[in-house]
């Protein structure tokens, strides 16, 4: 059986994010050494594991997949690749699954070591896993659809800089806002929602009117720019 | 008789006046392309203003005119790249926008600009396009042959390990051709592909085009080059401002333009208008001066008009210096078109510079 259409694109992506230094160092090395920031640090700063499980999720997923999706469809659509491939036999969904999958498999793999890291520097395990996986798997896709939304409307690679800071600063402030206050509503944001669930992971009380805002905060932020997306998606630059 | 016959259509031989052929199941099936009341627009700019166009199975058709005349986008929505606002476009029995996928195996489509991953080498390039495609060339059995001819097709060999972003334009732009031959498609669509190549690079492009054609393939493809369309095509059409002015054979179309002879009349010729009433000039003829005393006839029967002025000048005893007739070229063609106003698209009767005198020897 031949390989799927998404596996081969995605296979191609891979080696051309191996080949583009920048790409790799914002892909791979940087969220790595601070991923090892992190955890050399905790005791210093008095961090607990599931605030340490919080914010190397939410900085992966932050600059592995919402930044190299933003970057990676804009350069791809003003190198008329995107057209190049839609000129061919994939479908739609086959070409953006094509881009976005080696991402995501860069994300675990990332994840993958950080976590090996954190079981030898002595991290706990969360009481509910389930909680956990749920809320990583809602902030990561919120991300990838926010990615593919800001690829919309970001005219070059060098303007993801400026395009990708709301999102950025939405995601990631609201992760980071979450460690100093539970007010209700910080689970409206993405961030919040996520240490929201990551908090009840580790056994910390949550009503469950609360993890129900923060389920559904997750959904609407993947569902909601996923449809825009969707509805607004180019497939070759603005003329 | 008019200069140039806006919105004629060509089809199974019979040729209309600003009447396209309505479509039917019949001609759906023996052509490879139908274009129906075709437009479309970008915001409220309309790139496409109503185009019919039908090329038939195994025909190379070219699509010409000028800048913003409207090909690419006739083009792209042709290959299903961008739907039509309004209009029924059929290509191979499908509607290549909603019917995409499968249509698709059965097309190669080269865009009018490169669009390449300029981290991968050409190999790669190819090995992933072909890893891509459903045809039997692309097979695992027959994907290494396949690139390797490929490749010495167009003479990439030598740059089979060499990075996309590293290959010149003219390279590129045989990458492309590949890309788009590659699968020996049923159907092929060429935008402006010899645009930015060397002479010999052309020539090996058209080789490769000409080989296709040899085997079936129904070529459509938009060009800057006249000389080109008029060596390759067997039909054209001339878009201006959205709209197909002229279409038709090389033959037919040439034929709606009127061939030129010209002459220098000698001191003591009659005037103009005398030499008009003695040359007993049709409605379809037409004869101009420079004001220096060089004089063409406009004429739709070149045999004929040149007949009647050397009978007239050996019966008054003139000799006609610097006397030449020639055939329209598709050059001349294209310029009459070019300069068609934008809402013009009835016909035009002349567009002769100064001086012009029609038969009836009224100066216009």
């Amino acid at each position: 059986m031949s390989t799927p259409r998404f596996a081969t694109i995605s296979l191609s992506e891979l080696r051309l994010i191996a080949r583009n230094k920048t790409v790799l160092m914002g892909a791979t090395l940087f969220p790595l050494a601070l991923g090892v920031f992190l955890i050399y640090s905790r005791e210093d700063v008095g961090r607990g594991w599931p605030q340490l499980v919080l914010l190397q999720i939410v900085f992966f997923t932050m600059f592995t997949v919402y930044l190299t999706i933003t970057t990676t469809l804009t350069t791809r659509r003003n190198d008329l690749f995107l057209k190049r491939l839609r000129s061919g036999e994939s479908s739609d969904v086959a070409i953006l699954a094509g881009l976005i999958a080696p991402v995501i498999a860069l994300l675990l793999a990332q994840l993958a070591i950080v976590a090996v890291a954190m079981g030898i520097a002595g991290a706990t395990i969360p009481e509910n896993s389930l909680l956990l996986a749920v809320g990583a798997i809602g902030f990561i896709t919120s991300a990838a659809a926010m990615g593919v939304l800001t690829g919309n409307f970001t005219p070059s690679a060098a303007a993801a800089q400026v395009t990708s800071l709301p999102f950025l600063t939405i995601a990631a402030g609201s992760a980071l806002w979450a460690l100093l206050a539970t007010d209700w509503y910080i689970a409206l944001l993405p961030g919040g929602a996520f240490a929201v669930l990551v908090n009840a992971a580790y056994g910390h009380s949550a009503g469950p009117e609360q993890l129900l805002l923060a389920v559904g905060s997750l959904v609407a932020w993947t569902v909601i720019p996923a449809l825009i997306a969707y509805k607004t998606f180019r497939w070759e630059p603005r003329r | 008789m008019p200069l140039l016959r806006p919105e004629r259509t060509v089809d199974d031989g019979v040729m209309t006046d600003n009447h396209p052929l309505p479509p039917s199941p019949a001609k759906h099936t023996s052509n490879a392309i139908t274009a129906t009341g075709l437009r479309c627009f970008y915001g409220t700019f309309e790139a496409v203003r109503g185009v019919d166009l039908s090329v038939a199975h195994g025909e190379i058709f070219a699509l010409l005119g000028t800048n913003g005349a409207g090909k690419t986008t006739t083009l792209e929505t042709l290959e299903g790249h961008r739907a039509a606002t309004s209009g029924a476009v059929q290509v191979l029995g499908l509607d290549p926008f909603c019917q995409r996928r499968a249509l698709r195996p059965r097309v190669g489509i080269m865009l009018q600009e490169s669009g390449f991953a300029g981290d991968l080498t050409v190999k790669e390039t190819v090995a992933l396009w072909l890893r891509l495609s459903s045809s039997e060339a692309a097979s695992p059995a027959n994907r290494a042959r396949t690139i390797t001819t490929a490749l010495d097709s167009l003479e990439l060999s030598n740059r089979a390990e060499t990075r996309v972003q590293q290959l010149s334009g003219g390279q590129r732009r045989r990458l492309d051709l590949i890309l788009a031959t590659v699968n020996r498609p049923e159907l092929l669509f060429l935008d402006e592909p010899t645009t930015g190549l060397d002479p010999e690079s052309r020539e090996r492009t058209w080789d490769v085009v000409q080989r296709l054609h040899r085997d079936g393939t129904t070529i459509l493809l938009t060009t800057h080059y006249l000389e080109e369309a008029e060596a390759m095509a067997d039909r054209i059409a001339i878009m201006h401002h959205g709209r197909i002015a002229v279409t038709g054979s090389i033959p037919e179309v040439l034929a709606a333009q009127p061939a030129r002879i010209r002459f220098q009349l000698p001191d003591g010729a009659p005037s103009i208008e005398t030499l008009t009433t003695s040359l007993r000039l049709s409605p379809q003829e037409n004869i101009t001066t420079d004001g220096r005393g060089l004089c063409t006839i406009n004429t739709g029967d070149l045999d004929d008009s040149l007949f009647r002025l050397l009978s007239w000048a050996r019966t008054q005893d003139h000799r006609l210096h610097r006397l030449s007739a020639t055939e329209a070229s598709l050059a001349e063609v294209f310029r009459s078109v070019s300069i068609l106003p934008a809402d013009s698209h009835t016909n035009t009767t002349n567009n002769n510079n100064n001086n012009t005198v029609n038969p009836q020897g009224v100066a216009a």
